[in-house]
């Protein structure tokens, strides 16, 4: 099984007779689906997203009931309506939480996830997510500090797991233009990494990254099975690319790993280090 | 010390050799060859260093109810289950609540200890969370702990300690050992190929290991992965007498089919498999080997 780390760490903030303790999990299976070969185009930017794919969880719902907006304070700050989806992520060793995304007055998105306890067909606990891990809605665990027991439990139906919640899967080439190193001219570089997208914005997977000096010689890559091609005038504007392979469609896992700091309480922040 | 036990009995499932113990007559055809690579080395151990290990048990029972395969499975769904005789335990009497029973162990092969989460007196004892793990001794036998050791390595397979240091005696009293119950169950796909029927190719697939004993509020649970053909055979886990439970078929959603087979289909996949790593092997190395391909001409770019 390929792991890819996804980083997190604290800023240097926090009192130093706290403890830290890091811990690693790995996410619920990933499915990237299947895309197509053939996409090309130049780059013109230092950066340039050169494949995109669905990706889901592997299990999907959808609500028959709708979920009512809690009346009590909290980080969830609507309900859902019946015909919404959710994602599944894997809870205990043998229990399914199922997710979705709300935008909440006071903190950006957040993720409310749901159980079904007692195997009846209808979620009947609402549990917090906490933050998703870089951002990526899929990577979360679902938290047992602030359980709350639905009023009214929502009955619920899987559908099939690739027409449930989706974020892309991407592959982002980079190119490093040439430059003077201690008197010394080195050559442009380019570099393939697969990632997610989120609201646009690339969080890339710095273990699944391949680079390669860039001449005026084609450069094959390969990233997680898929293969882009590049070629031409290393510069931007000349430098052109093609996918000859995309990625295939996979099960993956990822390795996330977070780091507590205990003082009275468990707390964990992930935060995204830049490359 | 659940850890040592569950890595002990996945061991003897999974490769099917390398067993602690001598396997009792009644078990026939057991596979003998490792199916599995080695695990990882321990951190190196210096000479003189203190390994504690699992005291002897009796070997676990499967409980094998023939009539419950073939059949399909759902993630977290049992696919064998085991009793076991738990360890001699001891409690000391002024323990806090945050520490835990202490079970026993065997030091360099032969001295009788006993760990768990514990502090060396109770006004030691934090008042929040659990204890460190630590070891005990009654060197002279009165029904007190009089030696610690401090555990300064605890892998999956043992612990390595620092020598004993005497402390205050602590009363300890005897517990009936607990009766722990392992089970195996699916825990879904890992990573592999999605076919175009929703089935999973070739990678692999997660068992979960759960054991729970008495008093116990949560099991403990240890995952374990299994390698799978494209074919969606899985490598197969022996429980005795001929008889393997192989997994096939995995789901991208989290199903799977179990049944039981025999010796010669479970070496079979586990030759397969076992062919496809070393061609994996190869493919790397004479990838790192190829030379560069051929430069070509720029496609004309498009205004």
């Amino acid at each position: 099984m390929r792991t890819w780390l996804a980083a997190a760490a604290f800023a240097a903030l926090w009192p130093a007779f706290a403890a830290a303790q890091t811990t690693s999990q790995l996410s619920t299976p990933v499915v990237i689906h299947a895309g197509e070969a053939g996409g090309e185009g130049v780059i013109t930017v230092r950066t340039t997203i050169v494949q995109r794919q669905r990706a889901t969880t592997i299990r999907s719902v959808a609500l028959d009931d709708a979920i009512a907006t809690p009346t009590q304070s909290g980080r969830q700050a609507q309900g859902f309506a019946a015909g919404e989806q959710l994602f599944g992520i894997y809870d205990e060793y043998n229990s399914w939480a199922y997710c979705a995304l709300r935008r909440s007055w006071w903190s950006g998105d957040t993720l409310t996830c749901y159980e079904d306890t007692d195997n009846d067909g209808k979620l009947d606990l609402a549990l917090p997510s906490g933050a998703p891990f870089n951002g990526i809605p899929f990577f979360v665990f679902p938290e047992r500090r602030e359980t709350r027991a639905l009023q009214q439990p929502a009955r619920f139906h899987r559908i099939p797991y690739a027409e449930g919640p989706a974020i892309e899967a991407a592959l982002q080439a980079e190119l490093i233009d040439s430059r003077r190193v201690h008197g010394v001219m080195q050559p442009a570089r380019i570099s393939l990494q697969f990632g997610f997208l989120v609201n646009n914005r690339f969080v890339g997977l710095n273990s699944l990254t391949r680079t390669s000096d860039m001449t005026t010689e084609p450069v094959t890559l390969e990233v997680d099975g898929s293969r882009v091609e590049f070629s031409g005038t290393p510069e931007r504007g000349s430098l052109h690319y093609r996918v000859l392979t995309p990625m295939p469609a996979r099960i993956e896992r990822i390795l996330l790993r977070r780091t507590y700091v205990r003082t009275t309480s468990y707390t964990y922040i992930p935060i995204y280090i830049p490359r | 010390m659940r850890s040592l036990f569950i890595a002990a009995l996945s061991t003897v499932l999974v490769a099917g050799a390398s067993v602690a113990q001598t396997p009792p007559a009644s078990q026939q055809g057991t596979p003998t060859s490792p199916v599995l690579p080695p695990p990882p080395p321990s951190p190196a151990t210096p000479p003189d260093a203190l390994i504690a290990i699992p005291a002897p048990t009796p070997r676990p029972v499967p409980m094998v109810d023939v009539s419950r395969y073939p059949r399909d499975l759902e993630r977290g769904d049992v696919i064998i289950e085991y009793s076991a005789p738990g360890l001699p335990r001891r409690t000391f009497g002024d323990a806090s609540g945050a520490e835990t029973a202490l079970e026993q162990m065997t030091l360099n092969g032969s001295v009788e200890i006993y760990c768990g989460a514990a502090a060396e007196s109770e006004a030691l004892a934090p008042a929040d969370g659990k204890p460190a793990i630590a070891c005990f001794s009654d060197d002279d036998h009165d029904g007190a702990a009089d030696h610690i050791y401090t555990v300064t390595n605890n892998d999956s397979r043992q612990m390595t300690l620092a020598p004993a240091r005497a402390i205050t005696p602590r009363t300890w009293d005897e517990q009936p050992a607990a009766e722990r119950r392992i089970s195996f169950r699916y825990g879904g796909p890992n990573s592999g190929n999605v076919l175009a029927n929703g089935r999973m190719g070739e990678g692999t697939i997660e068992i979960q290991i759960v054991m729970v004993a008495d008093e116990q509020e949560h099991p403990f649970v240890s995952p374990r992965s299994l390698p799978c053909l494209e074919d969606g055979r899985c490598l197969a886990l022996s429980v005795g007498n001929g008889r393997n439970i192989m997994l096939s078929a995995p789901t991208v959603e989290g199903a799977v089919h179990v049944q039981l087979v025999d010796d010669q289909e479970a070496q079979r996949v586990r030759t397969a498999i076992l062919a496809r790593r070393a061609t994996e092997v190869d493919d790397k190395n004479a990838d790192a080997a190829a030379p560069q391909p051929a430069p070509t001409s720029p496609p004309a770019t498009t205004p």
